[in-house]
C-alpha cells in the first residue's frame, strides 16, 4: 500500500532490542507509508535524536517500546512523559508485551501502540491511524513538503551524530555490529544492513553481504583475479580518504553495470 | 479455715510464682503460641515467622512433627507436659507442708491436688484434642477449656466441702470450697496451657514456618521458571520475528533454545539440579538475551567441571544473572556489556558460584532488584548453613558471590528427597 494521500511520514524508532529495532524499521518501511529516519538503542539517544529533529525536519511519529533492559521496566513511558506536547510534536506510539500499559499511555496522549510480537497488518493500521490524526491536526497546505533525503543517526560512544545521505560512503556488517563510514569518520548504528537497506538506505547498493555503498561516492572498481573491490570514499585508493569495499562474487558484473551505467569514456565490454 | 488460707496463700500465686516470674517470657511465648497452635497466626518471639497460616490441620498428625523435624511427637509432648503438671503439685503441695502449720490441712490439701489436677490435665487434654479435631478457633477453644475446668473445679470443690464435713475436718463454708475449686482450676488450666500447648506450639511454629519457607521458595521458583516470565517470553517471539527474514538461522537457533526453556518449565517439580544442567539452562537464556541485545552483552563461562553433578537448588543462579545483565552489563555506557558466570571450589572445600558485570556499578539499585537477590540468600540459608552470599560492587562492576561449604553440596542428593517428600505432604 502506498502513501499517495500526502507525504511518508517522518518515523522514529526507540527501542532497546536489536531484533526488534530492525524489524520494526522493516515493517514500518515495509508499509510504504513512513520514512524511518531515526533508530536507537536506549533513552539517552531518543532524547537528543528528538531534540535535534524538532529544531530541523521534525517528525511525525516516534515509536517508543516501553520497557528498557538497561534503563529500567518502564522507561519508555518516563520519556513519553517527558516529551513536550504541541501541534508540531510527533504523535507516539508505545511498543509493548502487554495492553496494560496503553490504559495509562492513552492518558499521556499516545495514539496507538502495537503489541509484540509486531505484524505487518497492525504497523499499517497504526500508520493509517496515525496519518489520519496528523492530517486532523495540521491543516491542509502547511503539510510539511514531502521529506527529502532524510538524515541519518549514528553514533560514537555516547555522542549522537545525524549524517546527510551525501556524505555517507558505506555501511558495513562486521561482527554482529553495524558501522556507517563517512567523510567525518567512522560510526555505529543501531540498525542491521537489511533494516537500512529497507529505510533510508534505498539509494544505496549492497555489494556484499555486508556491504551497503554509496554508488556516488564510489572512486574505484578493482579486479584482481576472482576478488573484485571498490574503493568509496573522497580521493583515489591511493593516498585517498575512504574504505575499501569487497565486492560478493555474483554480484560484481550487477555493480559493475550499476555504476558504469550513467558513465562515459569506458568502451562497454 | 484451711482452705480459705490456703487460698488465700495461693491468691498470691504462691506456689507458681516462680515459674511465672522467672520465665516470663515462655509465659507470653505460650499465649501468643497457643493462638497460633489454633490457627490465627503465629507470631513467634523471635519475629513474625509466617504471614499466612494455613488453618490449622490436627497437629498430632504424623506430618506435623516428622515431616521436618522427626524430633517430636505427640508422645513426647504428652510426656513432657505431665512431667510440668507433677512438679507444679509437687512444688505446691511441698510448699504447703513448708507453709501451713497444721498437717492435717496440708494433707487434704496435698491429697486434694494429687486427685484433681490429673482428672483436670486429661480432661483438658481431652477437650484440647476436640478442639483441633472440630478446628474451632482459638478463643471457643480457650474458652471451653476453661469452661471445662472450671466445671471439674466446682465438683471438685463441693466433694472437698462433702469430704471434709464427712470425716469432720476443719474445712470451708461451702460457697468458699466452691469458688475455691473454681479459681483453682483456672489456674491449673493456665499451668496446663503452658505445660502441653507450648512446647507444641514452638515446635509447630518452627515447622510451620519452615513450610511456609518452603512454599514460598516453590512459589518463588515458579516465578523463576516462568521466567519464561510473559514479558520475556512475548520480546523474545519479537525478537525472533525480526530475525527471520535477515538471519533466519539465528532465528532458528533462537527457537530451539525457547523451546527448551519451554520444555524445561514444564518439567516436574524437582527442587534440585546438577551444576551442569543449571548451567545449561543458563546458557540458553543468556544466548537468547545475547541475541536480543546485539553488541551490548556478551556472556562467558568458567564452570569447574568437578562440580558439574553437584546438585543445587534449581535455578538458584538465575537472579544473579538477571540482575548482572539487567543492572549491570546493559547499563553500560556505549555498549560492551559482558557478563561472567564462573564456578569452581576454593581451598578449605568450599564451592563457589560466582556472577560477574563490567556495569556502572549499582550504587543505585532499584527496588526490584532486589527481589530476586533476596530469594537466593533466602534460599541458600534455609538449605545451606555455613554458605554466604555476597554483592561487591564498584564503577567497574559488580560481583555476586554464592560460597557454598563442599561437604553441604555432596548431601544435596538426600536433601532432594527431603524436600520432595515436604513438597508432596
Amino acid at each position: 500500500m502506498r502513501a499517495d494521500e500526502g507525504g511518508r511520514l517522518r518515523a522514529l524508532v526507540v527501542e532497546d532490542e536489536w531484533p526488534a529495532r530492525n524489524y520494526l524499521v522493516e515493517l514500518l518501511h515495509g508499509s510504504g507509508l513512513a520514512d524511518v529516519v531515526g533508530a536507537v538503542g536506549d533513552i539517552e539517544s531518543a532524547r537528543e535524536a528528538l531534540r535535534v529533529e524538532s529544531t530541523t525536519l521534525g517528525l511525525d511519529v516516534v515509536f517508543v517500546d516501553v520497557q528498557f533492559a538497561g534503563d529500567g521496566d518502564e522507561a519508555g513511558l518516563d520519556l513519553v512523559r517527558s516529551m513536550t506536547p504541541g501541534p508540531r510534536s510527533p504523535a507516539v506510539v508505545l511498543a509493548t508485551a502487554f495492553e496494560k500499559h496503553a490504559l495509562e499511555a492513552f492518558g499521556l496522549g499516545v495514539v496507538d501502540y502495537l503489541l509484540k510480537p509486531f505484524t505487518e497488518e497492525r504497523v499499517l493500521q497504526c500508520l493509517l491511524r496515525v496519518r489520519e490524526r496528523r492530517a486532523s491536526l495540521v491543516p491542509p497546505g502547511t503539510v510539511p513538503a514531502p521529506s527529502g533525503p532524510s538524515r541519518i543517526v549514528a553514533r560514537r560512544k555516547n555522542r549522537l551524530v545525524f549524517l546527510d545521505s551525501h556524505e555517507i560512503w558505506a555501511f558495513e556488517a562486521a561482527d554482529r555490529l553495524t558501522f556507517v563510514h563517512t567523510v567525518h569518520g567512522t560510526f555505529d548504528i543501531d540498525l542491521s544492513l537489511s533494516a537500512i537497506e529497507a529505510s533510508f538506505g534505498h539509494a544505496f547498493a549492497r555489494v556484499h553481504r555486508n556491504w551497503l555503498v554509496n554508488a556516488a561516492a564510489v572512486k574505484e572498481f578493482e579486479r584482481d583475479g576472482n576478488e573484485t573491490h571498490l574503493f568509496v570514499g573522497a580521493g583515489l585508493s591511493d593516498g585517498g580518504n575512504g574504505v575499501r569495499v569487497p565486492v560478493a562474487r555474483d554480484r560484481a558484473q550487477a555493480v559493475r553495470e550499476m555504476l558504469l551505467a550513467d558513465t562515459a569514456g569506458l568502451r562497454r565490454v | 479455715m484451711p482452705l480459705r488460707s490456703l487460698r488465700s496463700d495461693e491468691g498470691a500465686s504462691g506456689a507458681y510464682r516462680p515459674w511465672d516470674a522467672a520465665r516470663p517470657h515462655e509465659y507470653d511465648q505460650g499465649m501468643t503460641a497457643i493462638k497460633s497452635d489454633l490457627g490465627i497466626a503465629i507470631k513467634h518471639p523471635r519475629g513474625p515467622v509466617a504471614a499466612v497460616v494455613v488453618p490449622v490441620d490436627v497437629p498430632d498428625a504424623p506430618q506435623a512433627g516428622d515431616s521436618v523435624s522427626g524430633t517430636s511427637t505427640p508422645w513426647r509432648r504428652r510426656l513432657f507436659g505431665s512431667a510440668v503438671a507433677t512438679v507444679a503439685v509437687l512444688l505446691q503441695a511441698g510448699t504447703q507442708f513448708y507453709v501451713i502449720p497444721d498437717k492435717s490441712r496440708a494433707i487434704v490439701s496435698s491429697v486434694y491436688l494429687a486427685i484433681e489436677v490429673p482428672i483436670l490435665m486429661v480432661a483438658l487434654s481431652a477437650t484440647h484434642a476436640w478442639a483441633l479435631r472440630r478446628k474451632v478457633s482459638s478463643l471457643r477453644a480457650l474458652m471451653a477449656g476453661s469452661f471445662v475446668a472450671g466445671a471439674i473445679g466446682t465438683v471438685g470443690g463441693i466433694v472437698l466441702w462433702l469430704v471434709t464435713q464427712r470425716f469432720g475436718l476443719r474445712g470451708p463454708l461451702l460457697e468458699k470450697a466452691t469458688l475455691f475449686g473454681l479459681s483453682f482450676s483456672q489456674l491449673y488450666f493456665g499451668i496446663w496451657a503452658l505445660a502441653f500447648v507450648y512446647p507444641f506450639a514452638t515446635e509447630d511454629a518452627r515447622v510451620r514456618a519452615l513450610e511456609a519457607d518452603k512454599l514460598r521458595s516453590m512459589a518463588e521458583l515458579s516465578r523463576l521458571r516462568a521466567h519464561l516470565e510473559p514479558h520475556f517470553l512475548l520480546n523474545t517471539l519479537n525478537a525472533i520475528a525480526g530475525l527471520v527474514t535477515e538471519e533466519p538461522r539465528e532465528a532458528r537457533r533462537l527457537i530451539a533454545c525457547l523451546g527448551d526453556l519451554l520444555r524445561d518449565a514444564l518439567r516436574d517439580d524437582h527442587e534440585y539440579q546438577t551444576v551442569k544442567e543449571e548451567i545449561a539452562w543458563l546458557k540458553r537464556y543468556a544466548a537468547i538475551l545475547e541475541a536480543r541485545h546485539r553488541g551490548e552483552l556478551l556472556f562467558q563461562w568458567d564452570i569447574a567441571k568437578e562440580l558439574s553433578d553437584v546438585q543445587l537448588p534449581r535455578l538458584l543462579l538465575q537472579p544473579l544473572v538477571e540482575n548482572a545483565v539487567k543492572h549491570g552489563a546493559l547499563r553500560r555506557k556505549g555498549g560492551g556489556g559482558e557478563v561472567t558466570v564462573r564456578a569452581f571450589v576454593e581451598g578449605e572445600g568450599k564451592a563457589l558460584f560466582v556472577v560477574e558485570d563490567n556495569g556502572p556499578g549499582v550504587s543505585s539499585r532499584p527496588r526490584n532488584g532486589t527481589f530476586g537477590l533476596e530469594s537466593v540468600r533466602k534460599r541458600l540459608s534455609l538449605r545451606y548453613p555455613g554458605s554466604d552470599f555476597r554483592l561487591t560492587s564498584s564503577a567497574e562492576g559488580t560481583i555476586s558471590t554464592v560460597e557454598i561449604p563442599r561437604a553441604a553440596l555432596s548431601n544435596s542428593a538426600a536433601a532432594t528427597a527431603a524436600g520432595v517428600k515436604v513438597a508432596a505432604s
